[in-house]
C-alpha cells in the first residue's frame, strides 16, 4: 500500500502515475493463492517499457498460470531514484506494491545494451547484491531475457539464469520448474541445475571462461553437464499461437500508446547489419484470421483507437493485403486506425499506399541504410535506386510532403563516395518532387537520420571492427558539407560516444561486469537518454579496470577467435556468418529466405525447412 | 442524441494521474464499453466529452462528472453495467443520467483537508489563519501572477478533528468555469509559514455548491 511517506514523495516527482499501477487491464491476484511471485522488469522508464510488445505478451502468458503472479516494475526516473534513496524506500512492484527483495524471481528484459546500468539501479534500490555469487537463499532469482541475451556476457555475472530466445513457453516452464523446486525445498544451486534443463535456459555460472594472454578467450567450459552450445527457445507453431487480446493500458502516455499485433516473427531479408534479422530467425507468419479476430478483440478490450501491425517487416507477410481488407470491415465502423510501422521500400505497392494514406496521413519514413548501390549490396539491403525513387513518387502522389530517410555510417567497405551518396539520394528525391505535375501543395522536406553502425553478435558483420570516433567525426563533417547543396535536406546523426559504449557492450565479455558496476557507482544510469548519458563516467570506469575499448569495438575479430557468445546458439551458425561476410566483401547479395535457403541453421530450431520452396 | 452525465469518484490510486490523462482514460473507457456513443463528424471523428470541473493531481473527489452524448436512450443501469471493468483503480462511477445542473451554476467546492505534522503546530496554523485579517498569497497561472487574499475568498473554514500528528478541516473554495481557487494555495501557505509537508496533505472534494451555497447534485 501507499503510505503517507510514499504519497508525499510521489506527489513531489514528475508523472507519479509511473509508480502507482492500477491501470485498466492490470492483473491482481492473492499472494496466498500463488507459488511463484514474479516481477517483470523493463529497465527503462514506464513509458518506454509500456510501449513494448514483448512485455505484454509475457505478462499475459505468465498470468494465465493460476499459481503464478507476474507483476511489473520499471526503472524509476532520476527524480524518483533520488527520493527513494534519500527516504530509504525499497523499489516495489506496481500491482501489489511488494518490495522486489520479497519476490521469488525478478526477470529483466534486455532490449538494448545501454540499459545495463539500470539493471544495477533496480537491484540497488531493492537492496539485492549485484553479483549472483554474492546472493544467498533469501534473495530472489534474477533472470535475463530479451534480444541482448544472445551476448549478455558483460552482465552475465549479475544473473542467476538467462532465458535465451522466445519466452512464451519458456517462461511458463521456468515458473513451473521453480514451483516444483520450491515445494521440494531444493537449494539455490539445485534449483539452478533443474532450471538448466529447460529449453532455452542458460545458467551463466555453469560456464567457466578462461582467457589467453592477449585477452581473447581460450576456452569456455561447461559445469554440471550444462549444454554446450546452449540453444535458444522458439515458438514452433507461431502461425497458430495466440497473442494477447487484452493488455494493460498505460495511464501515463506511453511512447507507442496503441494496440499492437505481431503479424510475423523473424525476417526473410538478411540485411547484414541487422541483429534482429538474424536472432529472431526463422521467419514465421501468423494466420490471417487469427490476426484479424485478435486485433478486433484487442481493440474492443482496450479501447485503443489505433492498432499497429508490428514485426520486423510487416509488408513481408504473404497475405498482408487480405488482412488489411478484412480489418477494414470493422476498423472503419469502430473508428480504429491501422498503423503499419515497418514497411519496406521495395514492396510498397500502390494499393498498400492507398490503404495506408486512407488510414493516416503524416510523414513517410523509409530506410535505404546506405547511399550507394555498391554499399547497399555489401550490407545486403536489397533496395535499388529505382525502388527508392518509385516509393518517393508514390508517397508524394499520395499527399506526403515530408520524407524521412534512415542511413548508417561506418559500414564495412564504406568510402567518402558513399557518404556523399546519402545526400545525392536525398537531393534526387527533392528533384522528383518538383518534377511531378500531381505533387501535393507546399514544399518538400527530406530529413536524413544517420546512425553510427555498431557491429553486433550473430550478424555477418560480427567480425568487423567498428570505425573509431575520429573517422566517424570526419565522415559526419563531410556529410554536413555535402548537405549544403539544398536547404530542404535536414541532417541529424547520433553522438559517436554512445556508439562506443554500445559497441563495447554488444561484443563484450564477462570482464566488463566490473566496468558496468563502476560506471553505475559513478552515476551512470539511463545511458540511452541523451540528458543522462555521462561519457566521462564510463571512460573513468574503463580506465580503472584497464579496459581498452578498441579491443572490444574497433578490432577485426579473426574467424577462428572464440567469441564471448560462441557457446550460445541463437540459430544461425558461425559458418554461415563467415560465408555471408565473405560474400559481403565481394558485394555479393544474399537472396531473401523465401527465395533461397542458405542453411543458416535456424531451420534446425524449427525441425523442418523454413519455406516450402517447390510451391513457388 | 442524448446528453448523458456520468458522475464518479476519483480516489486512492487515481489521484496520481492528471486531468489530461483522465480524459484519455474516459475516452478509452467509453470506447471499450461498447455504448452507442456519439462521435463528432469530420476527418478525425472523436468522442465529444466535457468534464464539469477539472481536479488537480494529488486530490481526491467524491463529486466528479463528465458529459457525453449517446445515440440511443439507455437506462442508468445499462450505462453503468456497460462501463464495468473499463476503468483504472480508484475511478468509481456513481450515477448516470441526464445532466442535473449546468457547469456555470458552480460557485464553490467544499473540500475536506487533512494536514499532517505536529498537532500543536497544525492547531496554531489554523487558529492564526482564522484570527488573521488578511492572508495574501501569490496565485500563479500560465499567463498571470497576482496576489489574492485568501481570507476574502475561502469561506466556512471548520476544524473537524485533530489527532496525533494530523488535523482535519473543511472549507469552501471558489470554483467554477469563471474562477477557481485551488485549495493547495492555502496548504502551501501553511507549508511555507509552519513547515508542514504540503505533499503529504489529503484533499477530498466533497461537494459542489451554487451561489446560494446549496449543494448541487
Ligand atoms: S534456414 Fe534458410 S530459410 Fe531458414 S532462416 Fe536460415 S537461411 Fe533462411
Amino acid at each position: 500500500m501507499i503510505d503517507n511517506k510514499l504519497k508525499s514523495i510521489l506527489l513531489s516527482v514528475q508523472k507519479p502515475a509511473r509508480y502507482t499501477g492500477g491501470e485498466p487491464g492490470c492483473i491482481m491476484k492473492n499472494k496466498e493463492d500463488i507459488d511463484v511471485h514474479f516481477a517483470f522488469c523493463f529497465p527503462d522508464t514506464y513509458e518506454v517499457g509500456m510501449s513494448h510488445l514483448g512485455m505484454k505478451i509475457l505478462y499475459e502468458s505468465m498470468n494465465k498460470l493460476d499459481n503464478v503472479w507476474c507483476e511489473r516494475v520499471f526503472a524509476p526516473w532520476t527524480d524518483m531514484h533520488e527520493k527513494m534513496k534519500e527516504h530509504n524506500i525499497p523499489l516495489y512492484t506496481l500491482e501489489s506494491k511488494t518490495p522486489l527483495s520479497e519476490m521469488d524471481m525478478i526477470g529483466f528484459t534486455l532490449q538494448y545494451e545501454l540499459s545495463y546500468t539500470n539493471i544495477l539501479q533496480v537491484l540497488d534500490l531493492s537492496g539485492i547484491p549485484f553479483m549472483a555469487k554474492d546472493r544467498n537463499e533469501s534473495h530472489p532469482l534474477i533472470i535475463a531475457g530479451g534480444p541482448c541475451t544472445c551476448n549478455a556476457e558483460p552482465v552475465a555475472d549479475f544473473f542467476d539464469i538467462m532465458a535465451l530466445g522466445e519466452g512464451e513457453f519458456m517462461n511458463s516452464e521456468i515458473c513451473n520448474v521453480y514451483a516444483e523446486c520450491k515445494k521440494k525445498g531444493l537449494s539455490r544451486l539445485d534449483t539452478l541445475k533443474e532450471l538448466a534443463k529447460v529449453e532455452g535456459v542458460y545458467v551463466p555460472s555453469f560456464y567457466e571462461v578462461e582467457y589467453k594472454e592477449d585477452g581473447t578467450i581460450k576456452e569456455v567450459k561447461p559445469l554440471y553437464d550444462a549444454p554446450i552450445p546452449c540453444n535458444k527457445a522458439i515458438v514452433r507453431d507461431f502461425a497458430n499461437h495466440p497473442f494477447p487480446t487484452d493488455t494493460v493500458v498505460p495511464m501515463v502516455t506511453a511512447i507507442h500508446n496503441r494496440a499492437m499485433v505481431e503479424v510475423l516473427r523473424g525476417c526473410i531479408r538478411g540485411c547484414r547489419f541487422c541483429q534482429a534479422g538474424f536472432i529472431y530467425r526463422p521467419f514465421r507468419e501468423r494466420n490471417v484470421d487469427m490476426l484479424n479476430k485478435g486485433a478486433y478483440e484487442l481493440c474492443k478490450n482496450t479501447g485503443y483507437e489505433e492498432v499497429s501491425l508490428t514485426s520486423l517487416s510487416t509488408s513481408d507477410h504473404s497475405q498482408l493485403e487480405k488482412l488489411l481488407d478484412d480489418m477494414e470491415d470493422w476498423t472503419q465502423e469502430q473508428k480504429v486506425n491501422i498503423a503499419l510501422p515497418s514497411l519496406r521500400v521495395d514492396n510498397f505497392s500502390e494499393s498498400l499506399i492507398e490503404k495506408t494514406t486512407k488510414i493516416r496521413k503524416s510523414g513517410l519514413t523509409f530506410a535505404p541504410e546506405a547511399g550507394t548501390q555498391r554499399l547497399r549490396d555489401i550490407i545486403n539491403k536489397n533496395v535499388t535506386e529505382e525502388e527508392i525513387e518509385k516509393t518517393a513518387k508514390l508517397a508524394f502522389a499520395g499527399g506526403y510532403t515530408h520524407v524521412k530517410l534512415y542511413f548508417m555510417m561506418g559500414l564495412p567497405g564504406e568510402t567518402m563516395e558513399d557518404i556523399k551518396g546519402i545526400i545525392d539520394t536525398a537531393q534526387k528525391i527533392i528533384e522528383i518532387f518538383w518534377s511531378m505535375p500531381n505533387r501535393p501543395k507546399g514544399k518538400p522536406e527530406v530529413s536524413i537520420s544517420v546512425a553510427t553502425f555498431i557491429p553486433k553478435p550473430f550478424t555477418p558483420f560480427q567480425f568487423f571492427g567498428q570505425n573509431d570516433s575520429e573517422l566517424i567525426k570526419q565522415k559526419q563533417a563531410y556529410l554536413l558539407e555535402c548537405a549544403k547543396v539544398n536547404k530542404r535536406i535536414k541532417v541529424s546523426y547520433n553522438d559517436p560516444q554512445t556508439s562506443i559504449i554500445e559497441a563495447v557492450l554488444a561484443r563484450g565479455d564477462r570482464r566488463l561486469s566490473q566496468v558496468i558496476i563502476d560506471a553505475y557507482n559513478g552515476g551512470a544510469m539511463f545511458d540511452s537518454w541523451f540528458e543522462c548519458f555521462k561519457f566521462d563516467v564510463w571512460q573513468a570506469a574503463f580506465e580503472k579496470n584497464n579496459v581498452d575499448t578498441a579491443f572490444y569495438a574497433n578490432r577485426f575479430r579473426p574467424y577462428d577467435e572464440i567469441n564471448p557468445w560462441d557457446h550460445i546458439n541463437y540459430g544461425v551458425s558461425k559458418k554461415f556468418l563467415i560465408d555471408d561476410y565473405e560474400r559481403s566483401l565481394k558485394a555479393i547479395t544474399s537472396k531473401p529466405c523465401n527465395k533461397q535457403c542458405y542453411n543458416c541453421g535456424a531451420n534446425k530450431l524449427l525441425g523442418r525447412a523454413c519455406f516450402e520452396y517447390n510451391k513457388n | 442524441m442524448n446528453t448523458t452525465r456520468i458522475k464518479f469518484q476519483k480516489v486512492g490510486l487515481a489521484i496520481y494521474f492528471s486531468h489530461l490523462d483522465l480524459q484519455k482514460v474516459m475516452q478509452r473507457a467509453l470506447k471499450k464499453s461498447g455504448l452507442p456513443v456519439w462521435y463528432s463528424k469530420g476527418f478525425n471523428p472523436h468522442i465529444y466529452m466535457t468534464f464539469t470541473l477539472p481536479l488537480s493531481l494529488g486530490q481526491e473527489s467524491l463529486c466528479e462528472s463528465f458529459d457525453f452524448r449517446l445515440n440511443e436512450e439507455l437506462t442508468e443501469a445499462e450505462i453503468l453495467k456497460a462501463m464495468e471493468g473499463t476503468l483504472p483503480q480508484g475511478i468509481v462511477l456513481t450515477t448516470a443520467g441526464a445532466p442535473d445542473y449546468e457547469a456555470k451554476e458552480i460557485k464553490y467546492a467544499q473540500y475536506r483537508i487533512t494536514l499532517y505534522g505536529d498537532t500543536d503546530i497544525l492547531k496554531k496554523a489554523l487558529s492564526d489563519y482564522e484570527s488573521a485579517e488578511k492572508v495574501t498569497v501569490i496565485k500563479q497561472s500560465k499567463k498571470t501572477t497576482k496576489e489574492v487574499n485568501l481570507k476574502a475568498e475561502i469561506r466556512n473554514v471548520n476544524v473537524n478533528e485533530t489527532g496525533e500528528n494530523y488535523l482535519t478541516f473543511t472549507a469552501l473554495f471558489p470554483a467554477g468555469i469563471d474562477y477557481n481557487l485551488n485549495p493547495a494555495l492555502l496548504v502551501e501557505y501553511f507549508s511555507e509559514n509552519y513547515g508542514i509537508d504540503a505533499n503529504a496533505t489529503d484533499y477530498l472534494r466533497q461537494n459542489l455548491l451554487n451561489e446560494k451555497l446549496e449543494i448541487l447534485q
